[in-house]
Order: structure tokens, then sequence, then C-alpha cells
């Protein structure tokens, strides 16, 4: 049983070495326009910045559905996964061979679908109007405003906390 | 000697894992899966759903970025646009989005790369829509059928869980994204010629068709529906709505909605069948709560205006 057990702790070890060496840097981009940093790993905690769209970070520590990132040394707070890729994100396509990375590790900005895609979309279907959905885009309200939505509602989340 | 054998067949297995690729992943897991139905572990269309699903993963969820998601989304976004006129007054678009983004805080995929944003479709038809990256759209025949703020909240969760299980991602056929990508692997580093431009614009229509197909006219499989239900009965107790509001709702739907219907009754399962389901996951039968004075009376504000 004893044996069992040490041989279990030498597999995780192993694991976790291996794991650790296919990703040496471990930074992460921003793959969302705005991703806010939280005071705390939750939805309600309060908003004490924000990251723009492939921006480069490093995990400190994670819990559940939050990482806890730091830039140049300093820890700023907590953004949600899924606002985070492992991926380098690289705006011009020329910044590239910079990088030296393989396409599976970069997510070009400027290829694929795109706003140039969306543009020649455009000049074949003249007869779809986007400008409803640019005036949908714009309306954003401030964090500070859905918590107050809430809390004279008394829609109580669940740990009891304001927004 | 037995130990050391384990030993050497656990290393061997952690450094598979570790060390195999998404192709690799794949090969695996149809082995595991047929495997385990020889073995009777799964009946074969379990094991058959099993590798179509890794499949569908490593093709699509992975290689479609939030920032490609996002100009998808936009473009489903003005085709709904172009089938349904816009509800154009300020206020109670106001209340629906600071309903939804809220609920959306609360979800968990609470930010896409443009954000959730939502509108009110000038319709007496029960239906709504969630475009890819998160433009939501609700009728106003839909928001009749919600007695309650806890109700709408529902109904808005709902659609959130297509957003954050990227249902619409799902229903574009397999070969178009991989013709985007590989235009993408391949021009790295270069500007779009004319033709790369022109296929990438064919593949990207096509992948429009294949959303708004299954938004408007097919709809989603069931199971989709049961997800993306679950997913709101999590987001609505997260933030302090009562999930009985769901099923509350359901039963008004199925109450306006005629079989063989148009609209929301062709697209989703019998408003029973999901209830059925949600009582799987709702413990509590109990009728939804009353909610305070307030939330009350805004909500029946908002409805006098839409």
């Amino acid at each position: 049983m004893l044996i069992h057990r040490a041989l279990c702790v030498v597999c995780v070890g192993c694991a976790l070495a291996l794991n650790a060496g296919a990703t040496p840097a471990s930074d992460l981009s921003v793959q969302v326009r705005k991703a806010e940093i939280r005071s705390s790993p939750s939805f309600l905690g309060t908003v004490v910045g924000s990251l723009d769209y492939a921006d480069r970070v490093t995990p400190v520590e994670k819990k559940g559905d939050w990482t806890r990132i730091s830039r140049e040394g300093t820890t700023l707070g907590w953004v949600h996964n899924q606002s985070l890729t492992p991926k380098r994100i690289v705006l011009k396509g020329g910044e590239v061979a910079k990088t030296g990375a393989s396409s599976d590790e970069l997510a070009l900005a400027g290829k694929g679908f795109t706003e140039e895609v969306e543009k020649e979309y455009k000049a074949h279907n003249t007869d779809i109007d986007f400008t409803p959905i640019d005036r949908m885009e714009k309306i954003t309200i401030a964090s500070e405003k859905l918590a107050k939505f809430l809390k004279t509602g008394d829609v109580q989340p669940a740990t009891g906390d304001a927004l | 000697m037995k130990y050391t054998l384990g030993l050497f067949s656990s290393l061997a297995l952690a450094m598979a894992i570790f060390l195999t690729g998404c192709d690799t992943l794949n090969q695996m897991t149809q082995g595991v899966t047929s495997a385990a139905a020889s073995a009777g572990l799964i009946n074969t269309d379990q094991a058959e759903s099993i590798t179509k699903t890794t499949a569908a993963v490593s093709k699509t969820f992975e290689d479609i970025t939030p920032s490609q998601e996002y100009y998808i989304g936009r473009t489903v976004g003005a085709t709904i646009l172009h089938k349904y006129k816009p509800f154009d007054k300020e206020e109670p678009i106001r209340y629906l989005n600071t309903l939804g983004q809220a609920l959306a805080l609360a979800s968990e995929r609470p930010e896409t790369f443009g954000g959730y944003h939502f509108m009110i479709l000038d319709t007496s038809e029960i239906n709504a829509f969630a475009a890819p990256g998160g433009l939501i759209f609700v009728s106003r025949g839909l928001i009749h059928c919600c007695k309650t703020e806890d109700a709408l909240a529902a109904v808005l969760a709902h659609e959130i869980g297509h957003v954050q299980l990227r249902h619409g991602l799902q229903a574009i056929e397999k070969g178009r994204i991989t013709s985007a990508v590989t235009t993408l692997a391949a021009e790295s580093g270069k500007n779009l010629g004319g033709q790369q431009l022109a296929e990438l614009t064919k593949s990207f229509e096509g992948a429009i068709t294949d959303i708004t197909g299954t938004l408007v006219n097919n709809g989603y499989a069931r199971k989709l529906e049961f997800q993306a239900d679950a997913s709101a009965v999590k987001t609505l107790k997260n933030i302090g709505y009562d999930p009985n509001a769901l099923v509350a709702m359901l039963e008004e739907m199925d109450r306006h909605l005629k079989p063989g219907g148009m609209g929301f009754a062709k697209t989703h399962p019998k408003p029973q069948d999901r209830i059925d389901e949600l009582r799987k996951i709702i413990r509590t039968t109990n009728p939804p709560s009353t909610p305070s004075k307030a939330r009350v009376e805004r909500f029946e504000t908002f409805l006098e205006k839409v």
C-alpha cells in the first residue's frame, strides 16, 4: 500500500514536470477587447482596473474560474479564465516572424474572420444594414449601475455581497 | 516486479497524456470509446457521439478565436435585424441591457470579445436569438409572456447560456472552419490577396448561413437547449434570481405556443420536455418566490413601454 502511494507521488511528479516543461514562460494573452481586473476571484469583486486585447500577463495563482495575474512583477488582481488564452496574439502580420512561434501557438488578430472580411461581406450584401448592430454595441452599463440595479431590486447574489 | 511494471506503465500513461496532440487525442478517443463499446460499458450510439464531440471540439471551438466569433456574431445579428425590425425605445432597451449585462457577469463566461448587448425585436412572434459573441435579441411577444423580472431574467440567462457554450459556432459546418483557418496559417506575415479574401468571405458567408439557418429555421438539437437551461439555472442562482421562474416561464409559454407553429415553437423542444429536464436539476418544486415591491414596479413600468 505504501509502495503504491509512493509510486503515485512519483507519477504525479513526473507528469507535473513534463507539463511545466511544455509551457516554460506560461504567460497568457487577453483575448477579449477589454478584460476587467477584480479585487477577488468572483464577479462580486470590485473592479480595480482593466486590460486590453492582446496584453500579456503572468499567471500568479488560479482559483476556480479565475486567475490572479501580474504584469512586470506587479500583481494586479483577478481576471476570468475565459478572457485569457495561452496563445500569443499578434496584432500585425509583420510581427509573426519576430515571435518565432508556430501558427498553432498564435492567434493572429489581422487574419481569419476580421473587419476586412466583414467589409467584403457588406460589399456583397448591401441589403444587410449594420447600423443597428453598431448602435446596439454601444450600450454598455457601468458596473456601479449594475450593482445599484441589483440592490434596488433586492436581488441578492449567493454570498449576499454587493457587486 | 509487479510494482516495477506498474510504475513503468503509469509513467508511460502520464507521458502519453502530456505529450499527445489534438489529432492523436481524437484517435485515442476513438480507440477508447470503441473499446468501451465492445466491453459493453457504453452502447455504440454513445461511443459515436463521444467521438463526434471530440472531433467537433478540436475543429471548431479551438480554432475560432473570440475576435473571429465577434465578427461572425455581428453579421448574424445584422441578418436577424434584416428579418425582424428592432424596437427603438431607449428606456426599455436600457432596462433590458442592465438586467442582461448583470446576468452575463454572473455567468461562466462574463466577458466576450465585444461584450453582451441586448435588443428587443418589434414583433408579436414569441422568439429569442443569441448570436455568437453575445448579441442577444428578444421579441416583444416573448417579453409579454414574462410575468416577472425573474422570468425575463430566466429567458436572458438561457440565451447567455447559448453564447457561453458557443452553440452558434457549433452550427457551422466543419469544412468551412478548416478552409478559413488554413488561410490563416498559410498566410501569416502577409497581407491578404484578393483571392484569399474572396475565399475567406465565402467561408464567412457560409458560416453565417449555417448559423442563421439554425437559429431561425431549424433550431438547436434538444440536448443543446437543455444545456442552455442548465446554464441559466446556474447563472440565476449565482446572481440571486429564482431559477423556478424559468419553469414558470416555460409553463406560460406552453399556454401560448401552438404545436406545429412558427418561431419558437418550431425551433425549440416542447416546454413540458424542458420542464421535465429542469426538474432533475432544480431540486425544489416551490412556486417562484415573491419578488420585492421595487422589482415588481420597475418590471411593470418596463412592460408598459414594450
